[in-house]
């Protein structure tokens, strides 16, 4: 058989639409409405229709603009209708044409690539199935609605593999029966309901990979109807629920209707690890959630991301292979060159070049695109402010809001508004959909963290005020009910410490300060910096630690002396690779050009690029790297020669370059001589922060804020030793007695330890157990099954019995009969020998006499047996 | 992936992975005392002395002697490998003895150059050329900038089909354009920038290659000293 054209499928399908519509067609004189249609499409000028709406297309050759341009007409004939008899009356009459049409002609529509014209023609599912719409049953209107999904789905599908697909899927749903080959149609198997037929067509959306856009333009034609069947919340995990959470229990409750989704918020407040344990718990939810997570990290390497994200349980390796974490880093710039973007996988690196920062951004949300829900972090845009201006930035933030709206993406921007003036913290936090205050303050030498509202423009919200504690376990927040909800963060409790050559800094501290991070230490007009150095470098030194220092106040051969004084040959440090110096103080007082080199140390130039270039040298020139060790008390000194936007970069880029190396490093900086904005932006670059604060006729220290580690939050007196100081542990506070120690929670650990030892011999006993009870179980069947056998065999032998009984039950009534027998006979045996001679005679000669007496025989017998 | 040429130049091949591509034009241009000179110098004498490429130092400007004398500064000795024909140093006192050139003393136009190169390139079958400075040519076709541009766009199409890595030097003005002419960059294959930065009173070194074709290559600003052995530029260093 011949295939059939394109052209000739598509003018039979005018055909019918014609026919099955004629009476109407021809009383609104279609043909004469038509007019002209080859002006549009000249290749209709092969196409004939008569005013009596007879086609003939004989003429139009088979190519895609013929197939075009009758869908023109069709759509055409349409419009026209609608002007007459509605919309959705039109388009009903359209529909069931067509559907006719593919039922019909459903092969050669097929062989022919029509499928996809024809869908254009399909969208009134939910009409056809239920023209009394507003009186369906809700399990028909779900049902109208997920077929509008499935059709708009099925539009574009040249090849048909989604046709095929959705049909495998409809075919073997347990809550659907009778789908029709087109698939325009289901019944409700029997015992559907309408949850489990939601239930079931969401699988098969999920299957399908139907966008998430699509199913939301539906949702948005049916209108109040999706949230009147409660779809909008329950389904797609919530996907399309204007609700969601920010992930933390505590400030959940203070937004009384739920976090409005798509908004972006800004959460303030100084450089403490409060801020960025908040913010990767609401990372966190968004995962949880099933949707996709974005970090844009400015401060944070991607591994000390991925490091601070497996703290609180995320599988870190699962959701970027899967890029449902992508991280956006812009911290690789301050190491090394970057070419624009840089792409790999789930990981963005982007150069210094802010715009590209945007760029990366875009790259990122869509990728994230396909994701039922989006969450995205900036962390942290306030150095980028200082750095790049104010305007650039604030339009940067402007286009990011933008974007994130756009996106359908949940935003959280981190700031420090200590690092702005008022002004430009007012216009930020006027540009962002609300605002959550993180602020610390210091009782009675204790610092506590709180955290509020100050606005939200989703909703209602409380602006009630809630404490937050960071303890071995993470994050503890109590509300002003005392309400207390803990969120989890694995601190990596046996990471090494280093105590700072200050005896007693680890009972504030956890045992010390992690190895590997950037510490900056902030000293009182009332100590030098080398009277923090001297320790701190004895120290390293003393434990076979490699040592960068740079120095401006301090000269090379003081340091030269300390360490003599405590046996230690500089030299032969420096030959090993163990030491290098960069002195930054010479040039006050010599004529240094660039960099120059001698005996072992590293003189820079007044230019902070040039000390920039020394620190990577001795960097480079160091070999004993594990566990090395960096003091720096340049940085003061270069805040006040040069402008903010050149040292913040210096500082930020100098840091990156030691973390990355391994270094743990401390800066030493004079707070006095910095202005409050300077003081937190440098605190917001470091991974802690100690301060020595003077207070009155001594001096005391305190853990302002430490990453990958807890500490106690208060001052302590600090006691001058020959050679440094010690912290007094001697007075503790009630609150701070409470505060375990490294060795508690090595103990605790311990105990916990047993515990599960001894949790898991029981399991393993009750295994035991357990497999002893099934044998023994498997030998009660056997006996059942035997018992069993010998009931079946009784129960035989009972039933042959049985039989026989009823046999012998049977035998008296088959005598008693006998014997009533045997007495007639006897009565008419008697009566014979009464009858005359003759008739004796001839009775006894005949055939029936023997068998009289046969019978006579038998029944003789019965009454001899009864006689006895 | 064209092959690359290695200057030798402490961290500045870093920057180009590796060194400039073969058989390639390229440019440094900066203002007066940054150091081009150097780096021209420093490059041919690497290629002799690293890669036994014999190479051509084409003086412009400077007489030969300034040269030589530079060149021990920074612990350059040149005398064997010119008498191995190794690296010549050509100086336009000496060009000028046999070429015909302008009535103003000191200047020659590139076709000139050309007529002298062909027979020198083929003579010495050098690798690596330098020319000290593109502005002192330049300088014939003062009057008429229309012919420099031609002039120039055929001097660089000639030395591409000379089978040698050339360095051209160019002077930029302070605070102005990037070249003198303002035409340079286009013609050739790479652009590098030397500044020079007044930073609380002292000079900072600084290197940028602008452009680099058939190179994935730093477009950052980088620090560059001086140092006794020449020019060291940290390419790992950023400039604040």
């Amino acid at each position: 058989m011949t295939e059939r054209t394109r052209v000739s499928l598509c003018a039979d399908l005018l055909r019918t639409i014609l026919s099955d519509n004629r009476e109407l067609l021809l009383e609104l004189q279609t043909r004469e409405a038509l007019g002209n249609y080859e002006q549009t499409y000249p290749i209709l000028s092969e196409l004939n229709i008569t005013s009596d709406l007879i086609i003939d297309a004989s003429s139009m050759p088979d190519t895609d603009n013929s197939v075009v341009a009758i869908v023109f007409i069709i759509r055409r004939v349409q419009s026209y209708m609608e002007i007459f008899i509605g919309g959705e009356e039109a388009e009903l009459r359209i529909y069931e044409s067509v559907n006719k049409f593919r039922q019909l002609n459903s092969i050669d529509i097929q062989n022919a690539g029509l499928s996809g014209v024809l869908q254009e023609f399909m969208r009134i599912a939910r009409k056809e199935a239920v023209l009394d719409f507003d009186n369906a049953t809700d399990m028909e209107k779900a049902r109208a609605l997920f077929l509008d999904i499935f059709n708009e789905f099925l539009i574009d599908d040249p090849v048909g593999w989604k046709s095929q697909k959705y049909m495998t899927e409809l075919r073997s749903c347990p809550v659907l029966r009778d789908v029709p080959d087109d698939g325009t149609w289901f019944e409700f198997a029997d015992g559907a309901t309408f949850n489990s037929l939601v239930d079931q067509l969401a699988v098969i959306v999920d299957r399908l990979e139907i966008p998430l856009d699509l199913i939301e333009r539906i949702f948005d034609e049916y209108g109040k109807l999706v949230d009147d069947l409660g779809m909008r919340d329950t389904l797609f995990q919530g996907a399309l629920s204007a609700g969601t959470r920010f992930g933390v229990d505590s400030i959940d409750a203070l937004l009384r209707g739920g976090l409005a989704r798509d908004l972006t918020l800004l959460l303030e407040g100084p450089a403490i690890v409060e801020k960025d344990a908040l913010a990767c718990l609401f990372l966190k939810w968004g995962i949880e959630e099933k949707g996709c997570v974005i970090l844009v990290s400015t401060l944070c390497s991607p591994e000390m991301v991925r490091s601070a994200l497996t703290s609180i349980g995320l599988d870190v390796a699962a959701l970027e292979a899967d890029e449902r974490l992508i991280i956006v880093d812009w911290y690789t710039r301050h190491l090394r060159y970057i070419t624009g973007i840089e792409e790999e996988g789930a990981l963005i690196r982007v150069s210094n070049d802010l715009t590209n920062l945007a760029v990366g951004i875009d790259i990122a949300l869509r990728k994230a695109a396909a994701w039922p829900t989006r969450r995205l972090i900036l962390d942290i845009v306030s150095p980028t402010i200082m750095v790049e201006g104010f305007d650039r930035v604030n339009d940067f933030l402007n286009s990011l809001k933008a974007k994130l709206k756009n996106a359908k993406c949940t935003g959280l921007v981190t700031f420090n508004p200590g690092m702005h003036n008022r002004e430009d913290v007012d216009i930020l936090e006027d540009l962002f959909d609300g605002t959550i205050a993180l602020s610390r303050r210091t009782e009675q030498g204790r610092i506590m963290s709180e955290l509020h509202f100050s606005s939200y423009s989703g909703g209602p919200f409380s602006s009630s005020r809630i404490r937050l504690d960071l303890n071995e376990y993470g994050l503890s927040i109590s509300d002003a009910e005392q309400k207390f909800s803990e969120e989890r963060i694995n601190f990596d409790h046996n990471r090494p410490k280093f105590s700072l050559g200050f005896p007693g800094i680890e009972n504030i501290s956890a045992g010390g300060l992690p190895i590997g991070q950037s510490y900056l230490i902030w000293v009182s007009s009332k100590m030098t910096s080398a009277e923090v150095m001297r320790p701190l470098i004895i120290e390293a030194v003393g434990k076979g630690h490699g040592l960068v220092l740079a120095l401006s106040t301090v000269a090379p051969e003081e340091v030269f002396g300390w360490l003599s004084e405590h046996d230690i040959q500089p030299a032969s440090l420096i030959a090993r690779g163990a030491l290098e110096i960069v002195d930054w103080q010479a040039q006050k007082d010599s004529r240094i050009l660039g960099v120059e080199e001698s005996e072992g140390v590293l003189r820079a130039s007044k230019d902070i690029t040039h000390l920039g270039v020394a620190i990577d040298l001795a960097l480079r020139k160091i070999t004993e790297t594990e566990g090395a060790v960096a003091v720096i008390e340049t940085h003061s000194p270069a805040f006040r020669t040069f402008d903010l936007r050149t040292v913040y970069p210096f500082v930020q880029t100098m840091n990156a370059r030691l973390t990355k190396r391994g270094f743990t490093t401390f800066v030493v900086m004079d707070r006095g001589a910095h202005d409050a904005r300077i003081t937190a932006g440098i605190e917001e670059l470091f991974d802690g922060v100690l301060d020595v604060m003077d207070a009155g006729d001594h001096l005391e220290l305190a853990v302002l804020n430490l990453s990958n580690g807890h500490f106690m939050p208060e001052y302590r007196q600090l006691q001058r030793l020959r050679s440094g100081f010690s912290v007094d542990v001697s007075t503790r506070d009630p609150v701070a007695e409470t505060m375990p120690l490294a060795e508690d929670i090595n103990a605790r650990i311990e105990r916990l330890n047993t515990e599960l030892n001894l949790a898991l011999e029981e399991k393993a006993q009750l295994v035991k157990r357990t497999e002893e009870f099934m044998e023994r179980e498997v030998q009660w069947q056997r006996k059942h099954d035997e018992l069993r056998g010998h009931l079946s065999n009784l129960e035989g032998k009972l039933a042959e019995q049985q039989q026989a009984l009823e046999s012998a039950e049977e035998a008296p009534l088959e005598r008693e009969h006998k014997r009533e027998v045997s007495r007639i006979l006897a009565v008419l045996d008697e009566l014979l020998e009464n009858l005359p001679e003759d008739m004796i005679d001839r009775f006894a000669s005949s055939e029936e006499f023997k068998l009289y007496e046969k019978i006579m025989d038998i029944y003789k017998e019965v009454e001899d047996d009864t006689d006895e | 992936m064209k092959a690359r040429v290695p200057t030798g130049i402490p961290g500045l091949d870093e920057l180009i992975s590796g060194g400039f591509a073969e058989n390639t034009v390229n440019l440094v241009s900066g203002p007066a005392g940054s150091a081009k000179s150097l780096m021209a110098i420093q490059y041919i004498y690497n290629g002799v002395k690293d890669k036994d490429e014999t190479g051509i130092y084409l003086t412009l400007e400077e007489p030969r002697d300034n040269i030589i004398r530079a060149m021990s500064v920074y612990g350059m000795d040149i005398t064997k490998y010119e008498e191995e024909g190794k690296l010549v140093l050509l100086d336009l006192g000496e060009v000028r003895r046999r070429l015909e050139t302008s009535e103003e003393e000191g200047v020659v136009g590139f076709e000139a150059i050309i007529n002298l190169m062909k027979n020198l390139l083929q003579f010495t079958g050098a690798k690596r050329m330098a020319v000290d400075s593109v502005t002192a040519i330049g300088l014939y076709y003062e009057d008429s900038p229309g012919k420099l541009r031609r002039e120039l766009f055929k001097f660089a199409g000639f030395l591409k089909e000379q089978n040698i890595t050339t360095l051209l030097v160019t002077e930029s003005i302070e605070d102005g354009e990037l070249t003198r002419y303002g035409i340079e960059q286009f013609i050739a294959d790479s652009f590098i920038v030397l500044g020079l930065e007044d930073v609380k009173g002292e000079l900072r070194r600084t290197i940028t290659v602008r452009k680099m074709r058939f190179t994935k290559h730093d477009t950052m600003k980088h620090p560059m000293l001086i140092t006794s052995s020449g020019i060291n530029v940290s390419a790992e260093s950023k400039v604040f």
